[in-house]
């Protein structure tokens, strides 16, 4: 009796935080501040975490149990591509070396390809975002991380990574640059229409209309 | 010298002489309960055959078992089989853990649950009772001191010798032996206090000089591998409520066969552990190494 | 003043409340004793607080010596930012069910005395030796957080340096008292219904410790996420769980095999309150985890994780229920018509006790660097680099939220 009791104190309990949960869902006014107050402008941001090393590529390493480095893309270059039907990646145990294009992003038919922002072995290799690469939508420091990697050459690789503040300015320079970009490759303004593309102001997705040549030459001027 | 107690049910009229005895030794209240709790070691309660008609006395008390599974559970080691047969406990120690109560395969320590400073509670074989000497003397207080001229106590309790003397009359039976007041107080032949090796006897030739008269069966003398008090009827155990499902084996041994394995097993999985420990990094070593090497083939072609 | 307001959840009056009728209770059974306080009695001498706060919570914190094995010893430093709140929850687990020990002990204050007579023969002897050296150990194994925290470089050095010699008498102690809890059951074949009853019951105790072990740490994860947005990798998280499930495949191989030897197997088809409670058990602790790890996609999100791991945790709990209570319930009703069931005061307690346990994680984890930092990042705009107010959260749900609406 103790322990039947018990088990369904315990699923009451459940119960009632499951119906406050979905109670406060519905009603957004009941749901957590913060939770509310970002989401909209999330789609139209790019964010610059302070620990994340970025490679002048567009993807990162952050240091991991100290002897492992997580690497990954970044925010901006997921922003711009709108999206990411699939990831390829090199198998584990594979040595990559900084500034090969070693991970390459697929979306709609269309490829990018990024290089490794350190050199080292591949240690592991994120499964769960290969087979759900919205993990990378969602979070590109964290959930959307693709490979572990043993450095090689750490000290020497660093010299080019941006961290912190200067990973901030970086990055508001590539999106300037990224906007004159668009103004100058942007095969038709009218066909795209103007509520999506502002006076060329970049907006998520903006890779979508670019042609193939296009397409090439943005990977040659931002991503290597 | 390891005492115990034979109860010949068939002698008993349920007077209930052995219960007011002991409530009386041990100051608690006269009541005629028929279960055991904090205030009465022993009860009797009585059985009518449904077949026979006939009227059979329960009398319940601690079996004081040879190996008792209430001393092996105890952590502090306040119960304890003594040498003279009675199993004791000793409120010193106690932590009040009841670990005793769960483990006894009678259900007999009881506990004092309206106290703060409880105690766990059983028959005792009048233990404390039995080895009051009568050359104990006095002291100025009025209290009785032993030969080493500490104070005597019994159940926690300093002992006039007013005291003294009602416990060795209680304690003392008609052949000037001393055995518990239970047995002292039976005006029957229905509690007998003695040597466990003649009580053994005694059951047994009883049985074989009246077999018609009883089950053949001395309860106690082989359940939870033998105990110092002994049962004998004319009624089966099992329909007066007797715990008749014991194994022989002593229970301590089941829980001593895991805990005699803790050494071995700490050195077992000691190892282990570092094996593992040692494996692991190792293999790290030298797929580092094995890597390095692959990549410099790499590197030259 | 408005901010404050909006911080008294649900959760928290109900935790206040919760804390203020352990409060009553705990005058009540210190004030009068036990008797007053709880439903315990000569027939029925260990009740929820042994059953629960003890037995279970023991189990409960086994994360602590799970986690630890797996990243120190088996070298799996994937798993390494999990040690942490593992440790964490262990340590105030044991020191938890130190507290319910004392609300359950009759002379609490003579706790020690385990140290000094000790009984090598008492299976609780053994648990509380272990039980005292491991919450030892607990504590310097998280004494480098607290140390961290305030900067102790040369005590942290030092307990840096026995790290590995610390995790491994942790799983040793831990192995022992585990099982042990089981053991202490070994003593009264006869009063317990045989699907519990089994000489394994030490080795069955160990085992499903580890598994919950690694539940327990599933769902820590997952409320700190909630409430912190502290967390750990999704895809870490699964792992534990495969391991979980593994072992739980294992582990109730061994129960079945262990019930056909002991010729008990036809009971479990019997109508009875006993086979109920071993297939609730069984169906909370395995099937469902089971069933619901393997749903496609929602069986690897948090949330799918998390209820893999709360259904295990709950099969758990009963399991332990069903050992310490279930199991002699009909040994009471046949021989003295009683049924136990804990009093206002006892259950008041338990409750309490389980909620502070909730109050000091959440504080840990708010105030001691246990998960991964909270990163600080920058938020640009997009479309002109402008700088945004920095999202409070790590993790982009918000937006993976608005696309979908």
């Amino acid at each position: 009796m103790v322990a039947l009791f018990v088990i369904l104190f315990v699923a009451l309990l459940l119960g009632i935080d499951l119906f406050i949960q979905a109670r406060s869902r519905r009603y957004p006014i009941m749901a957590a501040a913060p939770r509310t107050a970002i989401a909209p402008q999330a789609r139209e941001s790019v964010r610059i975490p302070k620990s994340v090393f970025f490679h002048p590529g567009h993807t990162w390493a952050r240091m991991q149990d100290g002897e492992h480095l997580e690497i990954g893309v970044d925010d901006f270059i997921q922003k711009a591509l709108g999206g990411i039907d699939g990831i390829e990646l090199p198998a584990a145990g594979e040595f990559v070396r900084q500034g090969d294009p070693v991970i390459t992003l697929n979306h709609e038919g269309r490829k990018v390809r990024l290089v490794a922002p350190v050199s080292g072995y591949v240690r592991s290799v994120n499964a769960d975002a290969v087979e759900n690469p919205g993990l990378v939508s969602e979070n590109p420091y964290r959930e959307g991380w693709l490979m572990m990697i043993e450095p090689a050459e750490l000290a020497a690789n660093l010299s080019i990574l941006r961290v912190a503040e200067s990973a901030v300015s970086w990055v508001k320079e590539e999106i300037k640059r990224f906007r004159d970009f668009l103004g100058a490759s942007m095969p038709q303004p009218a066909a795209v229409g103007e509520a999506m593309f502002e006076g060329g102001a970049p907006v998520a997705g903006a890779l979508e209309h670019l042609d193939e040549t296009h397409l090439q030459d943005f990977e040659q001027q931002f991503l290597r | 010298m390891s005492h115990a107690i034979l109860v010949d049910l068939t002698e008993c009229v349920g007077c209930g002489a052995c219960r007011d005895a002991c409530q009386q030794i041990h100051h608690f209240p006269q009541v005629e309960a028929t279960s055991l709790d904090a205030q009465n070691f022993t009860t009797l309660r009585l059985y009518e055959n449904p077949e026979s008609g006939t009227e059979t006395y329960i009398r319940q008390m601690c079996q004081h078992c040879k190996e008792p599974a209430c001393a092996s559970a105890c952590l502090v080691g306040a119960l304890e089989k003594t040498k003279d047969g009675a199993v004791t406990w000793d409120a010193n120690k106690c932590i009040g853990c009841r670990y005793c109560m769960l483990a006894c395969p009678f259900d007999i320590p009881k506990y004092e649950w309206g106290s703060n400073n409880p105690k766990v509670r059983k028959c005792t074989m009048c233990y404390q009772e039995r080895h009051v000497r009568e050359d104990y003397e006095v002291d100025d207080a009025g209290y009785v001191i032993d030969r080493k001229g500490k104070r005597v106590t019994v159940d926690g309790r300093e002992i006039t010798a007013e005291e003294r003397d009602t416990i060795l009359e209680m304690t003392t039976n008609y052949e000037g032996n001393r055995a518990s007041a239970c047995s002292v107080a039976c005006p029957m032949e229905a509690t007998i206090f003695g040597e466990r090796s003649e009580l053994v006897a005694e059951a047994q030739r009883r049985i074989r000089e009246n077999p018609d008269s009883y089950v053949h069966k001395v309860y106690g003398l082989k359940e939870v591998g033998g105990t110092s008090v002994f049962y004998l009827s004319n009624v089966s155990f099992e329909s007066l409520g007797f715990r008749t499902k014991l194994e022989e084996t002593p229970l301590p041994e089941k829980t001593w066969r895991v805990l005699e394995k803790i050494p071995d097993i700490v050195v077992t999985a000691g190892v282990a552990l570092g094996a593992v420990y040692w494996i692991t990094n190792r293999r790290e070593e030298v797929r580092r190494f094995e890597d390095e090497k692959k990549n410099r083939i790499k590197t030259k072609s | 003043m408005k901010n404050a307001l909006q911080n008294i959840t649900f959760w928290k009056v109900v935790a206040a409340v919760f804390l203020l009728g352990g409060l009553t209770a705990a005058i009540v059974r210190f004030g009068w004793g036990l008797g007053a306080a709880t439903n315990l009695s000569d027939i029925t001498p260990w009740g929820l607080w042994i059953g629960f706060d003890v037995v279970t919570g023991v189990g409960l914190a086994a994360g602590g010596f799970t986690l630890a094995g797996i990243v120190y010893i088996f070298n799996l430093k994937r798993f390494k930012p999990i040690v942490r709140p593992a440790i964490l929850t262990a340590f105030m687990g044991y020191c938890l069910v130190i507290v319910g020990l004392l609300f359950d002990l009759g002379r609490p204050w003579s706790i020690w005395h385990a140290l000094i007579y000790q009984n090598p023969h008492s299976v609780l002897f053994e648990v509380a030796m272990c039980v005292m050296l491991y919450t030892t150990v607990l504590a310097l194994e998280f004494s480098p957080v607290v140390l961290e925290r305030f900067r102790m470089k040369r005590a942290l050095k030092i307990v840096k340096a026995i790290t590995i010699p610390l995790i491994v008498l942790g799983i040793l102690l831990s192995m022992l008292h585990q099982s042990s809890l089981g053991s202490l059951y070994l003593i009264v074949p006869q009063k317990m219904h045989p699907f519990w009853y089994s000489p394994m019951l030490p080795v069955f105790f160990f085992v499903s410790a580890v598994a919950v072990g690694l539940g327990m740490t599933i769902l820590e994860s997952y409320l700190s996420a909630r409430a912190f947005q502290k967390t750990l990798e999704t895809p870490l998280l699964r792992d534990l769980a495969r391991i979980m499930i593994g072992i739980l495949l294992v582990y109730f191989t061994a129960r079945f095999i262990d019930l056909l030897r002991r010729d008990v197997l036809h009971l479990v088809f019997e109508s009875s309150f006993e086979t109920a409670m071993l297939w609730l058990e069984v169906a909370l602790m395995l099937f469902i985890p089971l069933l619901l790890f393997n749903i496609k996609n929602w069986g690897r999100t948090r949330q799918g994780l998390f209820f893999t791991a709360f259904s295990m945790v709950l099969g758990f709990i009963t399991n332990r229920l069903n050992v310490t209570m279930t199991s002699l319930e009909r040994y009471y009703q046949q021989n003295f018509g009683v049924t136990y069931f804990p009093s206002i005061g006892e259950l008041a307690v338990t409750i309490a006790i389980v909620t502070a346990g909730f109050v000091l994680f959440a504080l840990a984890v708010k105030y001691l660097p246990i998960f991964p930092h909270h990163e600080e990042e920058t938020v640009l705009r997009f479309d002109n680099a402008a700088e945004r107010s920095p999202s409070p959260q790590i993790s982009g749900k918000p937006a993976a939220e608005l696309q979908r609406h």
